[in-house]
């Protein structure tokens, strides 16, 4: 047996558990059966597996690795003869085997009840494991910071866990349309949301294999993360009713639409990544000290997750110019507004990732993310509401990336602000490496 | 030694003298580098915030058995870390056992064994279990497992402790159930941080035999400790880190052959002393002092035993006639004072 799994079952399954699990479970049955008979039971199975797997289970897996670093046994753990993939499935399963044991009697439950919907289930029990993978993934994330509180990190491997599962559970158990309009094709709704489930398990498990692959030293970085980024790129491209959504945006045909959508979703994976993953000062100066020797391959693992994402951003923005550009009339003067656009959206983003290292560089003590944090509301929430308010909506390119507007307002001020703020950032990296012991790399 | 064939053999008849000699020598620096286990080449170790190693150079033979000393701070467990191929390195090269741990880790990995100095232990484990699962985690074949936990525990003496929860032990039993663990799957070498820290006295004297037992078997030790005088009974070899750097790496008993320092001191001063030591051709360096005497000695402990015998016989009265080392402490005292000044 995967000597992991061996370990995580002996301390989440001691027989005291195997027998109070469902003792409880069996009472909040009786009470839900009193209550209202058989459909609340069905619900109240549905509920308990939610609450189990999502809530409970996500937290266990974001502890599984976070534990681990806490209690000063990863390093054992990484020196051991475990393999990435035992190490995963041993993680993942074994850390939440509690509530998978309390799960199969809500099962058992569900299915004794008449009124219980089978589909619903399975996509439960699906979400379930991703909202556990998820956890644990992100939780590998974390660790690569340099944070004093662990504890904390793992209620964020779990906050942000749940906030991506939210809407999606939102959408597949409440909102439910009959179908989706994907790339043209009409897909039943159910068999579109259980193919994505898979799917979405698939790399998230794949993540986390590669992750554990990599602090367990076996290699170096893969191009897992990079294929996922073209993956959901073009995923979220796919979503017909999107079009009309970005449709000011003035593209010039759905095609480029489709293209103009992946570069936002790379753009918004990019935020994403630049938020959530910890901004590692010292994983940031071995990955620039190897990218500047020439050898980007052995600093893969070194580099931050959004760095790829906004290679694949700008990649996709070159390619909607250059379709732009090529797809107008012969004769036909340039479409400003849509090549501004996506201009513009590139310049916001490194501007605020030049920003936001600023502030992890001047926050030295931590608490970076609760700046970028305020930052963020301030600049695209709080500036543009009082602008609009002070009746100067014209000026609202100045804030914000504008599909309209005249093109020297929507690129010309983000222009120097990024320019300024690259220059801020590298002031200020220089600063800190005549303090720092080893020399900074690329001359910066 | 380097094996040689017949067919070798046959080949080395005939040869002319130099020739010969020139093999000799290739031979025996093959067999050197081969007896080299870890060798550090220029190790440098930064933290976000300071640089912990800088600049690194040492050879360790295999078989011995070295005290890694210097103060709070100097740079100690990192160094272990970076042997062990846990963090990496900033520059400079690590390789055990002619492995490069940056470029193959996890081949370091199976060789060798670490005591961590927070031990790292699970403490909603039994004692048994987490033997268990160090066993199957490390890869020890199933079959050898229950002999290799046995004779670890019984070596640790913590056998009738297997069922407690780890976390009810007391700070000395966790410290030896984590020298289980790190010894259970044999490796070439074991590196232990601090691992007297925490033992009474009785557990130290057993430790200290116990790793002398494991260097005697073959096993390289690296053994982290502020606690010399017990290093002392143990160790072969000493190696002082400070600030990052090693500023001694040298043997801690004198090679054989070499004249030892003895002292000798008597119940009362008598001037027969130095006319009776000066008479034994072994002695030289002679240095006394009220009722002591220092001095060199080149005999064997059979000659030192007949010196006391002619010492007895010529009418003093001998208190005591012992080696007088150059104690651990004092080359670190040494050290540390020459590097304040
Ligand atoms: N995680 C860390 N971040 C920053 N600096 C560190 C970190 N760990 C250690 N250091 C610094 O590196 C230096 C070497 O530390 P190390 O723990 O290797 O010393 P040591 O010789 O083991 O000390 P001790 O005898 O106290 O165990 C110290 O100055 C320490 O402050
Ligand atoms: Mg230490």
């Amino acid at each position: 047996m995967n000597p992991e799994f061996q370990r995580n079952l002996w301390l989440e399954l001691p027989p005291h558990r195997m027998v109070a699990m469902p003792a409880v479970l069996v009472l909040v049955f009786f009470a839900a059966w009193l209550a209202g008979g058989s459909i609340s039971f069905a619900g109240a199975a549905q509920l308990l597996i939610g609450l189990l797997l999502i809530i409970w289970g996500s937290r266990l897996a974001a502890e599984a690795v976070l534990a681990e670093v806490i209690g000063r046994t990863w390093d054992t753990q990484r020196m051991s003869a475990l393999g990435p993939w035992e190490m995963t499935w041993g993680k993942l399963i074994g850390s939440t085997a509690f509530m998978w044991y309390g799960s199969i009697w809500c099962v058992i439950g569900f299915l004794l009840s008449p009124h219980g919907n089978f589909v619903l289930l399975i996509r439960l029990l699906l979400a379930g494991l991703e909202a556990q993978a998820l956890a644990l993934l992100l939780s590998m994330v974390l660790i690569r910071g340099e944070s004093d509180s662990l504890r904390f990190q793992v209620t964020i491997a779990q906050t942000v866990t749940l906030l991506v599962m939210a809407p999606f559970l939102f959408f597949t158990m409440f909102n439910r349309p009959d179908s989706v309009y994907w790339y043209g094709f009409i897909i039943p709704f159910d068999a579109f949301v259980t193919l994505f489930q898979l799917v979405f398990v698939g790399w998230t498990v794949l993540g986390t294999y590669q992750m554990l692959r990599t602090a367990l030293q076996y290699s170096k970085g893969s191009p897992t993360w990079l294929m996922f980024l073209i993956f959901s790129s073009a995923f979220i491209a796919g979503f017909d009713h999107l079009q009309s959504f970005v449709a000011s945006a003035g593209m010039p045909t759905p095609a480029v639409t489709r293209l103009f959508i992946a570069f936002c979703a790379a753009i918004i994976l990019t935020y994403a990544c630049a938020v959530v993953e910890p901004k590692s000062l010292v994983r940031l100066r071995q990955w620039l000290a190897l990218f500047f020797a020439g050898h980007m391959r052995q600093g893969e693992h070194l580099s931050p997750a959004w760095f790829a994402a906004l290679v694949v951003a700008v990649v996709l923005g070159v390619l909607t110019v250059v379709n732009i550009v090529g797809l107008r009339a012969p004769g036909a003067p340039l479409p400003v507004g849509p090549l501004a656009l996506v201009a513009a959206v590139l310049l916001f983003t490194v501007r605020d990732l030049a920003l936001f290292y600023y502030l992890v560089l001047y926050s030295r003590f931590g608490g970076g993310n609760l700046v970028i944090g305020v930052y963020l509301i301030a600049a695209y929430f709080l500036l543009p509401v009082i602008l609009s308010s002070a009746r100067l909506g014209s000026l609202m390119p100045i804030l914000v990336p504008s599909p309209s507007g005249p093109p020297e307002l929507v690129v010309l001020p983000v222009l120097i602000e990024a320019l300024a703020a690259v220059g801020l950032v590298i002031r200020r990296w220089r600063a800190a490496s005549a303090e720092s012991p080893s020399r900074m790399p690329g001359g910066l | 030694m380097v094996p040689v064939s017949a067919d070798q053999r046959r080949r080395r008849v005939g040869r002319s003298l130099v020739e010969r000699i020139a093999w000799h020598r290739a031979t025996r620096h093959q067999a050197e580098a081969r007896s080299l286990l870890i060798v550090v080449r220029n190790l440098i170790f930064d933290y976000p915030t300071k640089r912990a190693l800088c600049g690194v150079s040492f050879e360790i033979k295999a078989g011995t058995i070295t005290g890694l000393v210097g103060p709070n701070g100097a740079g100690k467990t990192t160094l272990l870390r970076c042997l062990a191929g846990l963090d990496v390195v900033s520059s400079g090269t690590v390789s055990v056992d002619r492995i490069d741990v940056t470029e193959a880790p996890r081949e370091v990995h199976r060789r060798l064994g670490l005591l961590q100095d927070d031990l790292g232990l699970y403490d909603a484990l039994s004692v048994r279990q987490s033997l268990n699962y160090q066993a199957a985690a490390y890869g020890i074949p199933s079959r050898d497992r229950q002999r290799r936990i046995q004779d670890s525990i019984n070596r640790l003496g913590i056998a009738d402790r297997l069922d407690d929860k780890v976390g009810a032990l007391s700070r000395g039993l966790r410290q030896r159930l984590a020298i289980a663990q790190a010894m259970l799957h044999r490796p070439k070498v074991l590196l232990l941080d601090e691992p007297a820290s925490g033992l009474d006295p009785e557990a130290r004297a057993n430790l200290s035999e116990l790793l002398r037992a494991l260097g005697t078997e073959g096993m390289t030790l690296m053994v982290s400790s502020h606690i010399l005088a017990e290093l002392e009974d143990y160790t072969t070899h000493m190696m002082i880190l400070r600030n990052g750097r090693v500023v001694e790496h040298c043997p801690t008993r004198a090679p054989v052959g070499r004249p030892r320092r003895l002292r000798v001191a008597l119940v009362q001063p008598s001037s027969g002393l130095r006319q009776c030591l000066a008479a034994d051709p072994q002695v030289s360096g002679l240095d006394v002092e009220g009722a002591a005497a220092r001095f060199d000695f080149t005999g064997d402990t059979f000659a030192q035993a007949q010196l006391l015998r002619s010492l007895i016989q010529s009418g003093l009265q001998v208190a005591t006639l012992q080696e007088e080392q150059k104690s651990m402490q004092s080359v670190y005292s040494e050290k540390m004072r020459g590097m304040k000044r």
